[in-house]
């Protein structure tokens, strides 16, 4: 491949990202979901399903998830630890992590 | 770099450059040519993270570990089998979550990486070519700084700071100390792994002497002034243990002078302690192998660029955990996890041929101070230009002064974080 070519290949992904950018989630950022969510399983288990007595990510929706995160955020909700670590995270960010953890369901 | 290489690095960024136009928004794997080789050194918290999520968001990619032990032991839990209400089986791990996760395992040590031909060697023989090496070695002891103190001396005088053997070995005098003995746990000046460590190690002792051997006292002879959830662990051993353990900071008893191993005695400056037990914490440094590769610096850790976590000194290699300089998260496993998932998310980025974007990580420490009574410090952080900086307003301690429904939630989240992050990492 010449380097021009390559400049070619840049160029096409730098389309299809200006392309997909309107519907991606934080595009404008590029905050990672899927990196953020892996950080949540720590406590909450692999891929959610927690088997301790942390409440599963398994059994709620993208909604009830995003709500409960800025409930916890804005003290309407109490917990532990949940309060301090939601107000580490804005609505899109709460949104994208709860889209990321629920899509496959 | 050859034309070979060359040529399969562009072969990588072509295939992923088509994968990632879908790419945005849900951070589909990129579809990689066959090939991409990353290499990891250490099955840690974070090494083996790194690995597994490498693999998890690059499928095509050759993913290896590198690790000598066949079972990892983890520090995090460790200090409660001091304290007799956790068992070594139940910190002891294998690999087979690993495996299964398409993960190649190399059971062997690490002896030399070649950062020009990109290649590591291992102590059998055998030589891995890599396209991107993720280094997670953990400490190392500095042996040379406490007159008296040494590998041989750690036989009488156990640091237990590496899970393992040392952990029997203090476990063992423990038991064998009498009743009405003295415990002197001394703790290190910062930066060291685990900075709530030696007192959550405190709390778990002080826990087994009040239950089984209540005249004994416990002596912290601190390296320092200050340390991590100080005032939450002052409040739990007021609670608990009033008339067992003693906090001594570095402004009272000065320096550390010399440790006697064969009569237990750690002298200081200003004072003179006589133990039944001595647990000494000696200062640390980056594991050996970082330093080998050219990866530390004159502070014996590795500095790191904070989007990547790639060395600044060795192009290609890429440092995470405890070896690295990376203010202000703390030298914790789970650090060295999430760390370790940043890192996979920048190197699967980068072997795609994209520029990695500065991404948010995080950190939660639980400590127990009882089996019932557990607190907690956490951190939201965005990696910048300097380190990791806590965004405004997140994270923290547990609060002062809450109930004992409170604290005994905490420490069951305590146990389901260590059930968690084993899974995550391990499972």
């Amino acid at each position: 491949m010449t380097k021009l070519k390559m400049k070619g290949w840049y160029a096409a992904v730098a389309v299809a990202a200006a392309i997909a950018a309107p519907t991606a989630v934080q595009a404008d950022t590029g905050f990672n979901a899927a990196l953020a969510a892996a950080n949540c399983y720590n406590c909450h288990g692999q891929g959610g399903a927690s088997t301790s007595k942390i409440p599963k990510l398994t059994e709620t929706t993208r909604k009830g998830m995003a709500d409960a995160m800025k409930a916890f955020r804005d003290g309407t909700k109490s917990g532990t630890i949940m309060n301090r670590i939601s107000k580490g995270y804005d609505d899109a960010q709460i949104d994208a992590i709860a889209a990321y953890i629920t899509k496959k369901r | 770099m050859n034309n070979s290489t060359r040529r399969e690095f562009l072969r990588y960024a072509g295939a992923a450059g088509a994968a990632s136009a879908f790419a945005f928004a849900g951070f589909v794997p990129p579809a990689f040519a066959a090939g991409a080789k990353v290499v990891v050194i250490g099955g840690g918290f974070g090494g083996t993270a790194a690995a597994r999520y490498v693999k998890a968001w690059a499928p095509k990619a050759e993913v290896i570990l590198i690790e000598p032990s066949k079972n990892y032991i983890t520090c995090p839990f460790s200090n409660y089998v001091l304290g007799g209400f956790n068992t070594m089986d139940k910190i002891t791990h294998s690999y087979d979550g690993v495996l299964k996760a398409g993960v190649k395992i190399v059971e062997g040590m690490a002896t030399g990486v070649d950062p020009v031909k990109r290649t590591v060697a291992t102590n059998k023989g055998l030589t891995f070519p890599y396209d991107r090496l993720i280094v997670s070695p953990g400490i190392d002891f500095r042996f040379d700084q406490t007159p008296g103190y040494s590998e041989a001396a750690a036989e009488k005088v156990p640091h237990a700071w590496k899970a393992g053997p040392q952990t029997i070995l203090l476990r063992k005098q423990l038991e064998a100390m009498p009743d009405g003995g003295t415990v002197v746990i001394a703790p290190p000046g910062n930066p060291f792994r685990c900075p709530p460590g030696p007192y959550e190690r405190a709390s778990a002792i002080a826990w087994y002497l009040k239950n089984n051997k209540p005249k004994s006292k416990l002596i912290v002879v601190d390296g320092k002034d200050a340390f991590s959830k100080q005032g939450l662990f002052q409040e739990g051993w007021e609670q608990n243990y009033k008339d067992i353990i003693e906090w001594v900071p570095f402004k009272k008893a000065g320096k550390l002078v010399e440790i006697d191993a064969d009569t237990r005695t750690l002298k200081t400056d200003f004072e003179s302690f006589k133990a039944d037990v001595l647990n000494f914490i000696p200062p640390q440094k980056a594991g050996a192998i970082a330093a080998s590769i050219g990866l530390t610096d004159k502070s014996g850790w590795c500095p790191v660029d904070f989007t990547t976590m790639e060395s600044t000194q060795v192009p290609n290699v890429h440092v995470i955990g405890d070896a690295s300089i990376a203010p202000a998260m703390p030298k914790s496993g789970n650090a060295a996890n999430t760390q370790g998932k940043l890192c996979a998310a920048a190197v699967v980025a980068l072997l795609a041929g994209k520029k990695p974007v500065p991404q948010s990580t995080s950190n939660t420490c639980y400590s127990l101070i009882t089996p019932d009574y557990g607190i907690s410090v956490t951190d939201v952080y965005w990696a910048g230009e300097k380190g990791f900086t806590t965004v405004k307003g997140s994270g923290g301690v547990s609060p002062k002064g809450r109930d004992a429904e409170f604290r005994k939630l905490e420490a069951e989240y305590a146990r389901g974080w260590y059930a968690g992050i084993v899974k995550d990492t391990w499972g």
